[in-house]
């Protein structure tokens, strides 16, 4: 509406960062702060993992692939993350188009449960595809009488690894989905493009960097991941033992070296796909910029760079996902497309995530509800879940503030290194869960100096709380950085300066601007942090050293007891883990609401 | 005839119509605008047009031919989208020849069609630039070239120049008129922008909250406004609500008559600024006496703002060439040329 004379100069652009936020006294403690917690959290944790597989020099990185099993391991656990990556992103894209585009019933319900994965600890999501598929469930039964093996098979591996992943592809096609702009179809429609060459010419190789992208980091956590893993493989050396479950095993037979050695090919692989993801993204932020904005002025054509966009080739990869489309399309003529739609993704999600869901409940409640109640009130059961409530409240206070307050750094301040600070924040998504725990004992645990110097001076860190705590920490810690920046960046800048000139202090307009406006996002990763600590597993198996009633918490317990065979405790707690994370959804949806809200203010 | 709309109605959500019994025939080689405010429905009746959105009642005939029933990709439409919708991931050339491949054309004649449409929008040169290396009238020209590049018989654009600099859309508009002709199509514009409206279209729509209130030419439409809104709307007017006395309103010491309407009614009139004369006190012609309180100069007139005697202020455009005094405070006399009464 409102238009810039062409006589006066445009104003100049507003200054991205306020002038009054880069007060040096508040920009070094934090650094100081932000910079210790980092050190001590995630740079030298890493880097003794880095230094003990460079222990014997270079070959440090092949001695996991010399030994048979290590290379077995390791095969596995790509080939089966690839595979898994590969079907969450299929189904997963169209699943995305389904809850992004159509309108069927029970849209809103699946899109919700959609992200029970993400709250679920692994462990009991390993229990849940057991209780399923092992050899004495009906589906077991029927399955292997016809020699398909899930549980204690390769296929169970996979299965594990979509199940835990299932809502990554999903969550990052979906904003992009709803962020593409309708007009684009309809503008391939009124040229006489049909739907499906629309889909195909125009929407696809719009979204196809973020499917791409998707796909990667799904590969990246399916690879990594340990606890359903680790209860449905049988994890049997050399057939089902993946690469996380080897180096546990390296860890537990004394073997830090081949532990670290192997965890650094991991982390190399996983740093790898985030790169590739990253890379993704950037291109095609770099290649839509300006087009949705086309307000240019006279002449003013925006500089080609020298950046060629390289045309999407179609790879034989892209061909197969064409020819399902196909298909597909041609089923979604016959019942209505939007029918098609929903139909799949009832189907999909009713098969990877619903039934698995029953399996548990059915489980639990197998003894009647007084042998649910029995079996919860063991005293080991109500020791593992008040401990892991304990481990919950000190990772939620400690991310809170060091996450708002590295996120506040990172958005509000400028300095060198300020990539150095995003990038090590970041880098704990790369780590598979017990090579964070691992990293932890290579620094504070018994075998070294700072260890033996704690330990002397009563300060126990492994194989109790703050090492319990800690674990929780690394994994949770980028959650709560990746949630706070964006919603630190999107507000508050105008209003914060606009709280500078009425004369609020710095600490005042924090509190009373800048804290309010991102309370959504702020509410939202505490809900993340308690799901993901409540549940993790690899982490603290490694460090607490899963004392009974001891350092044992929950999802722990409900490993023990599965290894056990003690499936009626198992299942009980992992009941009530389940239903938290239940909860916990509930709440990220409803905050996910809101703050989506808040945005479009 | 080349566009007949009859009894369109959409409603969004029941009960709420965002176009209510719409009905008009737009003959073949006109040029229409499309005018109203943001939310008086006239993206929807375009969107309807191109079957981009089913209407909730009603036909749209295209050369006399029912298409209710057919999708846009069979209706022969071109549409130039607000903000383009350009193809950002294709090239300029691509971009235009999408829908030549899209009727399994040649390579050599998508070729050939491709150069023609860019030398008709002067873009020669660009057809391996991406969306994002244009400026906004590139672009806008690209959407163009992209939207004719079918041969449609009609042409539908939305907000056309809404994104652009108002320097350029200018020179833009007066061209798009020129392809227009040249290309000899019929083309509806939607804007909420009157000096556009008014500039390019042979005739106008003027759109009031899902209701057409008006279809004629831009002449028609300055000089004799069916409804208060319509007025208010395409000019800058003075609108004063008075009860009739004796056959006539009373602004201050001016008595205008308020034929046909009864004493006791209340009633909207509107004065067009150029309709209010003003003149040295001391005539002629002599009228009533007024004070000059503020003048702003706007292009060719200065427009005063001038107070009658019992406080009723009215906007008024004096030629610049006037020689006297129109500074703020000085004695002029005021009479009302022409004025429109409407029920209030």
């Amino acid at each position: 509406m409102s238009t810039v004379s062409v006589l006066q100069p445009a104003p100049a652009a507003p200054r991205r960062w306020a002038v009054h936020a880069s007060r040096p006294l508040t920009l070094y403690l934090g650094l100081a702060a932000v910079g210790s917690y980092l050190l001590l959290l995630v740079v030298l944790p890493v880097g003794s993992v880095i230094r003990m597989a460079l222990v014997h020099g270079w070959p440090g990185f092949w001695h996991p692939l010399t030994d048979p099993l290590g290379r077995a391991a390791l095969g596995l656990s790509v080939t089966a993350g690839l595979l898994a990556a590969g079907i969450n992103t299929a189904a997963g894209t169209a699943v995305a188009f389904a809850l992004v585009r159509g309108r069927f019933p029970g849209r809103r319900l699946l899109d919700t449960l959609l992200d029970l994965p993400l709250g679920v600890p692994t462990t009991v999501s390993g229990l849940m595809l057991l209780l399923l598929y092992s050899p004495v469930s009906p589906i077991g039964a029927w399955l292997a009488a016809r020699h398909l093996a899930v549980a204690y098979a390769p296929a169970g591996v996979v299965l594990a690894m979509a199940f835990v992943t299932l809502p990554y592809a999903v969550r990052t096609v979906q904003p992009v989905l709803a962020g593409l702009d309708r007009r684009m179809e309809e503008a391939a429609w009124t040229l006489g493009a049909s739907r499906w060459r629309t889909l195909r010419e125009v929407v696809l190789p719009m979204v196809w960097p973020g499917i791409a992208s998707g796909f990667c980091l799904t590969f990246s956590r399916a690879m990594a991941e340990f606890g359903s893993v680790v209860v449905i493989s049988g994890n049997l050396p050399g057939q089902t033992l993946v690469a996380p479950v080897y180096l546990y095993g390296l860890l537990e037979n004394d073997d830090p070296f081949g532990a670290a050695a192997m965890s650094v090919d991991l982390l190399l692989i996983a740093l790898a796909a985030h790169a590739v993801a990253a890379w993704l993204e950037h291109r095609h932020a770099a290649r839509l910029r300006g087009a949705g904005a086309v307000a240019g002025g006279p002449g003013q054509g925006a500089p080609v760079s020298p950046t060629a966009r390289a045309s999407a080739r179609p790879a034989a990869g892209r061909q197969a996902v064409l020819h399902a489309g196909r298909l597909a399309a041609a089923l979604a003529r016959r019942i209505g497309r939007w029918a098609a739609a929903g139909v799949f993704t009832w189907v999909w999600l009713g098969v990877m995530l619903l039934l698995p869901l029953a399996g548990l409940i059915s489980g639990a409640l197998q003894a009647g509800v007084a042998g649910f109640v029995q079996s919860l009130a063991q005293p080991e059961a109500v020791a593992s879940l008040r401990l892991s409530a304990v481990v919950t409240a000190w990772t939620v206070l400690f991310n809170v503030v060091f996450g708002l307050w590295t996120a506040t750094l990172l958005t509000k301040h400028r300095f060198p290194g300020r990539w150095l600070v995003s990038a090590v924040a970041d880098l704990p998504f790369a780590l598979s869960p017990v090579i964070a725990g691992l990293a932890l004992l290579l620094v504070y645990g018994p075998n070294t100096g700072l260890g033996q110097w704690l330990q002397a001076h009563g300060i126990h860190v492994v194989f109790a709380l703050p090492g319990m705590v800690m674990a929780s920490l690394l994994v949770t810690y980028p959650l709560v950085v990746r949630e706070l920046v964006p919603a630190l960046q999107l507000t508050g800048r105008a209003a914060e300066e606009a709280a500078y000139t009425l004369g609020a202090s710095r600490w005042r307009t924090f509190v009373r601007v800048t804290l309010p406006s991102i309370r959504w996002s702020l509410y939202y990763a505490v809900v993340l942090t308690v799901a993901r600590s409540l549940g993790e597993f690899g982490a603290v198996l490694v460090v607490s050293g899963n004392l009974v009633g001891v350092t044992q918490t929950a999802p722990l317990y409900v490993y023990q007891a599965t290894v056990e065979h003690n499936m009626a405790a198992a299942d009980a707690v992992s009941l009530i883990l389940a239903s938290a994370s239940f909860v916990m959804l509930l709440f990220m949806q409803f905050l996910r609401r809101k703050g989506g809200l808040a945005h479009e203010h | 005839m080349s566009i007949e709309v009859r009894n369109l109605v959409k409603h969004y959500t029941p009960g709420v119509p965002a176009v209510r019994g719409v009905s008009f025939t737009v003959e073949t080689g006109e040029m229409v605008g499309l005018l109203g405010p943001s939310g008086s429905g006239k993206t929807t009746l375009l969107r309807m047009i191109a079957g981009l959105e089913p209407q909730t009642a009603g036909e749209i005939y295209i050369h006399g031919r029912l298409v209710d029933p057919l999708p846009p990709q069979r209706r022969g439409v071109g549409v130039v989208f607000q903000n383009y919708a350009l193809f950002p991931h294709m090239t300029v050339f691509e971009n235009i020849a999408f829908g030549l491949r899209v009727q399994r054309m040649r390579r050599a004649e998508i070729r050939e069609r491709v150069a023609e449409l860019l030398r008709l929008v002067r873009l020669s040169g660009f057809e391996d630039r991406y969306p994002s290396q244009l400026s906004g009238g590139q672009a806008q020209r690209v959407a163009l070239a992209r939207a004719l590049a079918p041969k449609p018989s009609v042409l539908l654009l939305d907000e056309p120049f809404a994104a652009i600099d108002t320097k350029v859309r200018k020179e833009l508009r007066e061209w798009v008129r020129r392809v227009h002709e040249e290309v000899g199509i019929t083309s509806i514009f939607v804007t909420h922008d009157q000096d556009e409206a008014f500039e390019v279209a042979d005739r106008v729509m003027v759109f009031h909250d899902g209701e057409l209130l008006q279809f004629g030419t831009p002449q028609q439409i300055l000089e004799s406004p069916a409804t208060p809104f319509v007025a208010t709307f395409v000019g800058d007017v003075n609108e004063i609500e008075r009860q009739v006395v004796g056959g006539a309103v009373s602004l201050g010491p001016i008595r205008l008559s308020a034929h046909p309407f009864q004493d006791g009614a209340r009633v909207r009139v509107v004065i067009r600024p150029t309709d209010v004369v003003v003149a040295p006190p001391d005539g002629p012609p002599v009228g009533p006496r007024a004070r000059i309180r503020r003048k702003i100069a706007k292009g060719p007139v200065h427009a005063v703002q001038v107070e009658l005697q019992d406080g009723l202020v009215l906007r008024a455009f004096v030629p610049r060439e006037a020689q006297w005094a129109l500074h703020p405070g000085a004695p002029v006399s005021v009479w009302i040329k022409d004025y429109q009464t409407f029920p209030a």
